[in-house]
């Protein structure tokens, strides 16, 4: 038996160096003279990241000489992200887009001394940090939905939800409040502001965005029942769900699904992923911001789903064509002359038949940034403009 | 034909164990040199940058090294620690949170190290003085240690966890200044491992805690001394952890406690301690460690595996390796019994 | 004599009754007390119910896996891959079969068994390698993350295949009291009644002479991580009732946090053991810490999961204080650890004098 392992280590060992040189040998001289460009991942299998990855890989990949690079998925560890950045570097990827989020900054100075071109494809950076950068030769831009837009985001579906009537009307909501991130609190504040409620916080009441930072400052960045206070809407928030680290989603999911069912719950993202199968067998309306994808077509047509503000797969094309312009040579600048920045909205859907409109939009073959749409934004005479308008019109 | 019982046989024989004993010795360093040369094969081959990947390798194994090899004093006690992630977590969030309120590096250093040693010397205290068994110790630390350093990032940061000003230790994130500290920490750590009688009593007190006890050696004070060492380790690897990125986010350092384990073992030291630690374990272990598990990935993606499955895969094949590795390099201190 | 034996021996069952019901009743009394003066209830309604069984049942259960090998001297990180890896197999194999009681039922069996063989494939690497248990454990962990991470493409998996069996839980409570129940029966059979449970006590007092007298350690290591295995098992069969979901995100050794919740309940349960049987101790243990987590639940907007984390800790630290300095904790109490420094301090000073006046 003793040599019998032996054996098979040794086995193990030489098979492991056999396929690893002849996968290394079989990948010599294999010239290339495709585009490499790096994504840089924060989560790599939520709906939304699967959707942009299905993008970029098959139909971005297929219709132009670029070849996508991912990194691992580098979630909250700002190391992480700069050792999986360093790596696409390495792989000579001539361009970032960054889903990535720990340390924006770093990544921009890291690419503007490598001389590789970046962009931000998901979120904006804060203004005090973009007014640092858009002059950096290598940061091409942004495209995304600002902190800004998160928050009208929220604050559409609170005032969807408040301007109910009749049978429809509610007169109380359970909120999903998410992770501690910037987008999430600034829709979880939008949401409170346009159910017309305030928010606690060192001992006055805030309102819009204040919230958000009353929310950071004093509650670790999760909104607390105890804080918030309605408003003469009649709505009362009955439960608080979040994902902070060990915050236990469990039992108040559970306390809620067993008690007196809230008119619905509202939720900042990947409601779909933590509890949709849940809501939907409790029959429990629900409204989240996600993305336009399979799964959630089937939340709106046979679960509970009534509210979806969504980016679809193809959101990302612009920035694409960013990059792609970058290069080409043409570094799209603003009439300022500094990087590009571009707020980008979301589609929403009231019902299943506008979640269905919308969702046909954008199929695997023909999405809404599909080849001929990219094609008027990527050129030599390609303008900040021209890009500027397609993005507002979708 | 030699009679087995022969001095000649038994002279072979003792050869045979000499020559195998050496071979195994020298096993870890023989797989990181094959490591690397597989590792440089791998990126040529690809057409990537080797230098970047090199600086990459370094960047990487920095931390996990510095922690580690301050870590191998409380290994070689025959205990251990898995809550040195934890410590390097709340180490770095404290000096953010310090050279922020105070912009003086001095004393962002100075807290730094007040920090390190005092959750080290806290575990210590709770070890020796309260002797309460050391794994439950570190358990419970990396709890309170990775609670305390997620409230401080999140209610002082927002969202994107706490920065510092890339200049305040900017200038070390230089591949050669890394080598330089490693090269210095590992020397002064096997100054005092092999060539003092801190490191001599250490290994006597995990290979035999209750006759070192009867020798007069204090396992209290020894245990202390550990922990401090392990603590320097954390000071060092959380400037280097903000070194080469100047924000801590809650993530941050998670699996350094657990990597420590399989670096060192990988390194060729035992986890049950005594005379067989080896301080380089945790230099050559580290880089081992980091060079697998990038091989595999490119060679993964090569095959044609996404980066996202390559994950899974490039986890189970290095636990197979790190498995076999173990295997081989204990072959000579088989037990009857099953190891405990 | 007669009436005095029978009076030391209810003197005795009041001593073990007591021992036995002290803590949890302590554990009881605070907990309530702490929602009552919030005006919270710990436990609301069935559903409540069913939750604080199903978590009690999860704890409870991972501490029996825990203390089994780390009672021998085996530390053993790859419990939580194993529950995770078992469960998620067992619910790719029913993802056919229609969200029905049946098909749970079916599922609690097959994370039951695909449990026991992961506990095999981890205990004959273990007794094939021959390399220190907590050694194996690392690499097994990793083997098990990486391939629950293939298997489910790193997503987290909610609802569908998962549902059949957050269905059937949560709408029939007293299941989980049967599971808890038959667990708790199984072990106590298998350790406290079988040749195998004699062996497995003799190996771990003493491995050199039983190993010496005739008990074979291979075999009993091997059943013992089978044992663990089909535990863990039943642990992420629990622990899909509860949330609805699995995490397959899970690498780098981000699974053994679902044993670290099995500490603190292995160490009072094996203080309760000591007036019963260890096994019982565990389960009020874990009866403990599900009341425990229903209060934090009762107060989740006042105490933060930080602060949970942390008084979890502190409590984990402070009994084995008590664990480990037990008798000067006793002395400390009745006064007598005062007398014994007086004492001290007072020969001391004496025999400071007789050498002063020697001099």
């Amino acid at each position: 038996m003793k040599k019998f392992v032996k054996v098979l280590v040794i086995a193990m060992c030489v098979m492991a160096i056999t396929l690893t040189a002849a996968v290394s040998l079989a990948a010599c001289g294999k010239g290339n003279t495709t585009v490499k460009i790096g994504v840089l991942v924060a989560d790599a299998s939520g709906a939304e990241a699967l959707a942009f990855r299905n993008y970029y890989e098959n139909y971005v990949e297929k219709n132009y000489d670029v070849d996508f690079v991912y990194s691992e998925e580098v979630g909250s560890d700002a190391t992480k992200e700069m050792a999986e950045l360093d790596k696409l570097l390495a792989e000579n990827c001539k361009a970032i887009i960054s889903f990535a989020s720990c340390d924006r900054p770093a990544q921009i100075e890291k690419c503007e001394s490598s001389k590789v071109y970046y962009a931000v494809a998901t979120g904006t950076l804060k203004d005090e940090e973009y007014a640092e950068y858009k002059t950096k030769e290598y940061f091409v831009g942004q495209v995304g939905p600002s902190t800004f837009t998160e928050y009208n985001v929220g604050l559409a579906m609170g005032q969807y939800y408040k301007s109910l009537t009749g049978d429809n009307a509610i007169h109380s909501v359970a909120l999903y409040v998410g992770f501690p991130a910037p987008e999430h609190v600034a829709r979880t504040a939008g949401i409170l502001t346009g159910l017309g409620m305030t928010y606690s916080a060192f001992g006055q009441s805030l309102s819009g965005m204040d919230i958000v930072g009353g929310i950071y400052g004093q509650d670790n960045g999760t909104a607390n029942l105890n804080n918030i206070q309605p408003g003469d809407s009649g709505i009362t928030v009955t439960t608080v769900l979040s994902m902070a680290p060990g915050a236990g989603l469990d039992e108040p999911l559970q306390a809620m699904l067993a008690g007196t069912a809230p008119d619905a719950l509202l939720g900042v993202g990947m409601v779909s992923v933590f509890m949709a199968a849940q809501l939907n067998q409790k029959q429990i309306p629900y409204a989240d911001v996600d993305a336009f994808t399979a799964a959630n077509k089937t939340n709106f047509e046979s679960g509970s789903m009534r509210y979806l503000a969504g980016k679809y797969g193809s959101s990302v094309g612009p920035v694409f064509a960013l990059i792609m312009n970058a290069l080409n040579g043409n570094v799209i600048r603003d009439a300022d002359g500094n990087a590009v920045s571009l707020d980008q909205g979301y589609m929403v859907a009231k019902s299943a038949e506008e979640y269905a409109t919308n969702y046909a939009k954008e199929s695997g073959d023909s999405p809404i940034y599909n080849k001929e749409v990219l094609d008027t934004v990527i050129g030599a005479d390609v303008t900040y403009q021209q890009i500027a308008d397609l993005v507002a019109s979708k | 034909m030699v009679n087995a019982n022969s001095p000649v046989s038994a002279s072979a024989s003792i050869n045979k164990y000499k020559v195998k004993s050496i071979a195994i010795a020298i096993l870890p360093l023989a797989a990181l040199a094959f490591l690397f040369g597989l590792f440089c094969i791998v990126v040529t081959a690809n057409d990537y940058n080797l230098e970047l990947y090199l600086t990459n390798v370094i960047n990487r194994g920095t931390v996990l090294v510095l922690v580690a090899t301050g870590a191998i004093f409380i290994y070689t006690l025959g205990s251990f620690d898995i809550s040195l992630g934890a410590s390097t977590l709340l180490c770095a969030t404290v000096g953010v949170l310090t050279y922020n309120s105070t912009q003086n590096v001095f004393l962002t250093v100075l807290v730094m190290f007040a920090i390190g040693v005092g959750c080290s010397l806290l575990s210590s205290l709770l070890a020796s003085v309260f002797r309460i068994p050391v794994f439950v110790t570190t358990v419970a630390m990396m709890s309170v240690l990775s609670a305390i350093a997620s409230q401080l990032i999140i209610s002082n940061g927002s969202g994107n966890g706490l920065s510092l000003p890339k200049t305040v230790f900017g200038p070390l994130d230089s591949p050669w200044i890394k080598i330089a500290v490693i090269a210095v920490w590992v020397l002064l750590c096997a100054f005092l491992f092999d060539f003092t009688k801190i490191g001599r009593r250490e290994k006597f007190l995990g290979a035999n805690p209750f006759c070192a006890k009867l020798t007069g050696i204090s396992m209290y004070k020894y245990a202390i001394i550990a922990f401090v060492m392990a603590g320097l380790g954390v000071v060092l690897g959380a400037i280097f952890t903000l070194s080469y990125s100047p924000t801590v986010n809650t993530g941050t350092a998670s699996s350094i406690g657990m990597d420590i384990l399989v670096a060192i073992v990988f390194g060729g030291m035992p986890i049950s301690g005594g005379p067989r630690s080896k301080i380089y374990a945790s230099l050559i272990g580290g880089f081992s460690y980091v060079l697998l598990n990038l091989t595999l990935n490119i060679v993964l993606r090569m095959a044609g595996v996404d980066s996202q499955g390559s994950q899974g895969i490039t986890q189970i094949i290095s636990a197979m390796v790190f498995l076999a590795v173990v295997y081989v390099a204990s072959m000579n201190y088989r037990a009857k019994n099953l190891p405990r | 004599m007669e009436q005095l034996i029978t009076k030391q021996r209810a003197k005795e069952i009041a001593k073990k009754s007591v021992g036995t019901l002290a803590i949890p009743l302590v554990f009881a009394v605070v907990t309530l007390i702490a929602c009552a003066a919030g005006g919270r209830t710990m436990i609301s309604g069935i559903s409540g119910f069913s939750n604080f069984l199903i978590y009690a049942g999860i704890v409870t259960i991972t501490t029996f896996a825990l203390s089994i090998n780390l009672g021998s001297g085996r530390f053993d990180f790859s419990l939580g891959s194993m529950a995770v890896l078992s469960t998620l197999i067992s619910i790719k194999i029913t993802s056919s079969m229609p969200v029905s009681s049946g098909t749970a039922i079916v599922n609690l069996l097959l994370c039951f068994a695909v449990g026991a063989i992961l506990g095999a494939v981890s205990g004959t690497l273990y007794v094939l390698l021959k390399i220190p248990p907590i050694i194996t454990s690392l690499g097994v962990t990793l083997i098990f993350e990486g391939i629950t991470y293939s298997i489910a493409s790193g997503k987290y998996i909610n609802g569908g295949e998962a549902m059949a069996i957050y269905n059937f839980m949560n709408n029939n409570w007293w299941f989980a009291l049967i599971v808890i129940a038959v667990t708790l029966a199984l072990m106590i059979f298998v350790f406290d009644h079988t040749k195998f449970g004699r062996d497995y006590a003799a190996l771990k007092e003493g491995q050199k002479v039983s190993v010496n007298t005739g008990i074979k350690e291979i075999p009993n290591a091997i059943v013992c991580y089978v044992i663990c295995g089909a535990m863990m098992g039943i642990v992420g069969f629990l622990s899909v009732a509860r949330s609805g979901g699995l995490d397959g995100r899970s690498l780098s050794f981000g699974s053994i946090g679902i044993m670290f919740n099995a500490f603190l309940p292995m160490f009072i349960g094996g203080f309760i053991g000591r007036f019963s049987n260890d096994k019982l101790g565990y389960l009020l243990a874990g009866l403990c810490m599900s009341m425990l987590n229903s209060t934090f639940a009762a107060y989740i907007n006042e105490v933060s999961a930080s602060t949970q984390s942390i008084i979890n800790a502190v409590l984990l630290v402070v009994f084995l204080i008590y664990l480990s300095n037990e008798q000067t904790c006793k002395d400390l109490v009745t006064g007598k650890l005062f007398k014994k420094w007086h004492d001290a301090i007072k020969m001391r000073s004496a025999q400071r004098k007789t050498r002063e006046e020697a001099e």
